[in-house]
């Protein structure tokens, strides 16, 4: 019979898990290929008692490439900059000042005290597990995207993805490391390039 | 002419208890580059107590009940609770809560300033670190159509105000009520 456009109601299939798992590679290797991809988003961050909430827009050029700006919340005005370009790591901070580094996860917690997990957010905000670090955990939705992974001490966990795709990016990302008590929440307002 | 319309913008001060209205908002980077467009709707009940509502870019609800600050981020489910004193970085217009004449906060001058509005800048007694100065101007009947204000930073926030004045306004306007499900951080005082 034909349907009149009425979409038939959505039964949570159970999808048997080798077929999660096909789909979650083929989601690795789809979102792999494309290193070339920018996120406009909205970060809380709590480390103890203290809270953050700033601005991100991120321009990933490839793999080992990328422009973070960080701006104030209300204003949008430009508060820190940090790259990675051929030469190394380059931020510039809110007090004018510039400081190099090779590692950007060490520089960052010279400068703010805190160890943010910048290359695992490379991939983990995507929806990816970074290929850098060992995978303790993963678990995956029914269209084999995660929806929470475990990875070089941080819990990552998902919701709110963009479409009803294998390839979809998710909107809601919240990292937590209990160790040190940080909690950071990501909310991706735009993607481009996935 | 200026000590009449420096009677209106006394007026303002002492003879406004509430005002309820929308507004438009820009924030100019030190270059004078426009780099925030905002609007939203403002309600405010002197003295302390006001309602600030972005609607535009980010979904915001700022209250500040006259002992805290709600700053309720719809985009982050998040709700942070801060002292009254530190309003001003949330809500330009919480430097305006106060019933008293402008003298007592600011040192007030008069300015030059366009829109057919008779402008003052007032600069607080008591440094702020979260503005330099402010500007306002007044329009012929006594309603505060704009206000300037200059933070630190060297940057610029405009707001222009549609507002009614001494209008009733409910008491739970300016009662925040946590929603469902959102991140609390900070306590009430």
């Amino acid at each position: 019979c034909t349907q009149y456009g009425t979409q038939p109601p959505q039964v949570k299939s159970v999808v048997n898990p080798t077929v999660k798992q096909s789909s979650w590679e083929q989601r690795q290797a789809y979102l792999a290929r494309r290193q070339n991809w920018s996120l406009g988003s909205k970060i809380s961050l709590r480390y103890g008692d203290e809270n953050y909430i700033f601005g991100l827009s991120w321009a990933q050029q490839n793999a080992s490439q990328y422009t973070m700006q960080i701006t104030h919340p209300l204003t949008g005005a430009l508060v820190a900059k940090l790259s990675r370009q051929s030469g190394g790591v380059t931020l510039l901070a809110d007090n004018g000042r510039t400081y190099r580094d090779t590692d950007e996860e060490r520089l960052l917690q010279n400068q703010s005290g805190v160890r943010i997990p910048v290359k695992g957010m490379q991939y983990w905000v995507r929806g990816m597990t970074s290929p850098e670090y060992k995978v303790d955990q993963l678990i995956l939705d029914n269209l084999g995207r995660p929806e929470t992974l475990y990875q070089a001490g941080w819990k990552v966990s998902y919701s709110n993805y963009t479409n009803n795709s294998t390839q979809a990016m998710p909107r809601r990302v919240v990292l937590t490391r209990s160790k040190d008590k940080l909690y950071i929440k990501l909310i991706a307002k735009t993607w481009q390039g996935v | 002419a200026t000590s009449e319309a420096r009677a209106r913008l006394n007026n303002f001060f002492t003879g406004v208890s509430s005002l309820e209205g929308s507004f438009t908002q820009q924030v100019y980077s030190k270059k004078g580059k426009v780099i925030q467009n905002s609007t939203g709707l403002i309600s405010m009940s002197r003295p302390g107590k006001f309602r600030w509502v972005y609607k535009t870019p980010d979904p915001q609800v700022i209250v500040g009940d006259g002992k805290n600050i709600w700053v309720y981020d719809e985009d982050l489910e998040q709700v942070t609770i801060k002292p009254m004193t530190q309003a001003m970085s949330s809500a330009p217009i919480a430097i305006l809560t106060r019933k008293q004449s402008p003298d007592a906060q600011f040192v007030v001058q008069p300015i030059k300033g366009g829109g057919g509005l008779d402008w003052f800048q007032l600069t607080p007694r008591k440094q702020s670190k979260d503005f330099r100065y402010i500007e306002i101007g007044i329009d012929k009947n006594g309603g505060m159509r704009q206000m300037v204000m200059h933070d630190q930073l060297g940057q610029k926030t405009v707001v222009q105000l549609n507002a009614r004045v001494n209008v009733p306004i409910s008491g739970s306007t300016f009662y925040f009520k946590i929603p469902q499900g959102v991140d609390v951080i900070g306590k009430a005082i």
